[in-house]
């Protein structure tokens, strides 16, 4: 009997362990990307304009300005404060942070027809540019690009993308002083409006 | 007569004899053998821990729209999952949510979140599915009794995503905010009383 005590001792030791009650897991991830985009208008349409500017002006992406507004019947430039201006509107997207930028090929309304200055004629009127998604005040607003090539930009960054949303370009004819008559031909600017995306 | 008397006498006495030595020598007692198997539960490893779904906006930056499909867009499957007690599978899914960190707060005309069928198959004779909107959408299903899965295993499948408002209300009409987009699916099981 003796011999059988550590045997039955055993098995009661065995018998008190605390069932554990287990817990078993994993995970799975889902993952994807949404790639940064930002895309301009395809096609412009006249939104708004100053009392001296039609929307028939406008057509495709030329604006065609009255010489009248530019130039009188003698050559001479007009100066007036009255606003020579036209606002054009199409529709945009981005769905992040960007930088809008405007370069003026010929910075401003230019003859170049002409490569060299000619000594006592105006070749150039200045002209001023805003861009901005419509409804901001964000945006490059009232820019007069001073030379040929001249850019200017802003930064839509740590500001809330606009989503799919109107973008609006307005051009203006600055009409300051000249120094003396415009020389004749055919002024031309181009403006070119890029957006792009933080690296 | 007398010559036949003692024959059978020593016959009488070789049959009791051994009939003697076991009221003797015979003792009895018993052991009690115990022990015990604990309850608990295995999930394996899934075949795939990452389910990439790649480029969730279409070419208008919203949800492209083949992901929107009621067909499995990815699955994964865990060969081995078992609790041999009573048990409760726990089917925990967060929704997909955009992982950078933005300095502005989030238009109403965008999305960082999206939701999806998170399908399990294969625990239990129904299918599971769960669609994630807050980030708290667990289920529990109590089983009384032990199970294993079958030879097909457990299976996750992902399908029809979805936009979300800033309240995590579906919305289609959403431009996803461009980032990386991440989800997760939990999978639990607990023995229980």
């Amino acid at each position: 009997m003796k011999a059988i005590i550590p045997v039955l001792g055993a098995a009661l030791l065995t018998g008190v362990a605390t069932p554990a009650f287990a817990q078993d897991s994993q995970s799975v991830d889902i993952i994807g990307t949404a790639a940064a985009f930002c895309t301009l208008p395809t096609s412009w349409h006249f939104q708004s304009s100053t009392n001296n500017v039609s929307s028939s002006q406008f057509s495709g992406t030329t604006w065609s300005i009255n010489p009248t507004l530019i130039a009188d019947n003698t050559g001479a430039g007009v100066s007036s404060t009255t606003e020579v201006a036209i606002r054009v509107r199409g529709t945009g997207s981005c769905n992040t942070s960007h930088t809008i930028t405007l370069r003026s090929i010929n910075g401003g309304l230019a003859n170049t027809t002409v490569t060299t200055p000619v000594s006592g004629f105006e070749r150039t009127r200045r002209m001023t540019y805003n861009a901005n998604w419509t409804g901001t005040t964000a945006g490059v607003i009232g820019w007069i690009p001073t030379g040929p090539g001249d850019t200017a930009s802003y930064d839509y960054v740590g500001i809330a993308p606009p989503g799919t949303h109107d973008f609006d370009v307005r051009m203006g004819l600055v009409r300051d002083p000249t120094a003396g008559p415009m020389l004749a031909g055919t002024y031309t600017d181009n403006l070119v409006i890029t957006i792009t995306i933080p690296g | 007569m007398l010559h036949r008397f003692p024959l059978t006498a020593v016959a009488a006495l070789l049959l009791l004899a051994p009939g003697t030595a076991l009221a003797q020598t015979t003792a009895s007692s018993e052991i009690d053998l115990s022990s015990t198997v604990v309850a608990s539960c295995g999930v394996g490893a899934p075949s795939l821990t990452v389910l990439d779904l790649h480029e969730l906006s279409g070419p208008d930056g919203r949800l492209d729209p083949s992901k929107r499909s009621s067909n499995t867009l990815a699955s994964t499957t865990i060969a081995d999952a078992w609790c041999n007690a009573p048990n409760r599978l726990t089917f925990g899914t967060k929704p997909m949510t955009l992982q950078e960190t933005r300095a502005y707060a989030q238009p109403a005309y965008m999305a960082r979140d999206i939701t999806y069928d998170a399908t399990l198959v294969g625990w239990g004779p129904f299918d599971t599915t769960r669609r994630p909107h807050t980030g708290d959408d667990s289920v529990s299903l109590a089983s009384s009794h032990p199970y294993a899965t079958s030879s097909s295993g457990l299976v996750l499948n992902i399908s029809k995503l979805e936009t979300m408002t800033a309240g995590k209300v579906e919305d289609p009409s959403l431009m996803l905010e461009a980032g990386h987009y991440k989800g997760t699916v939990t999978i639990t099981l607990t023995t229980v009383n």
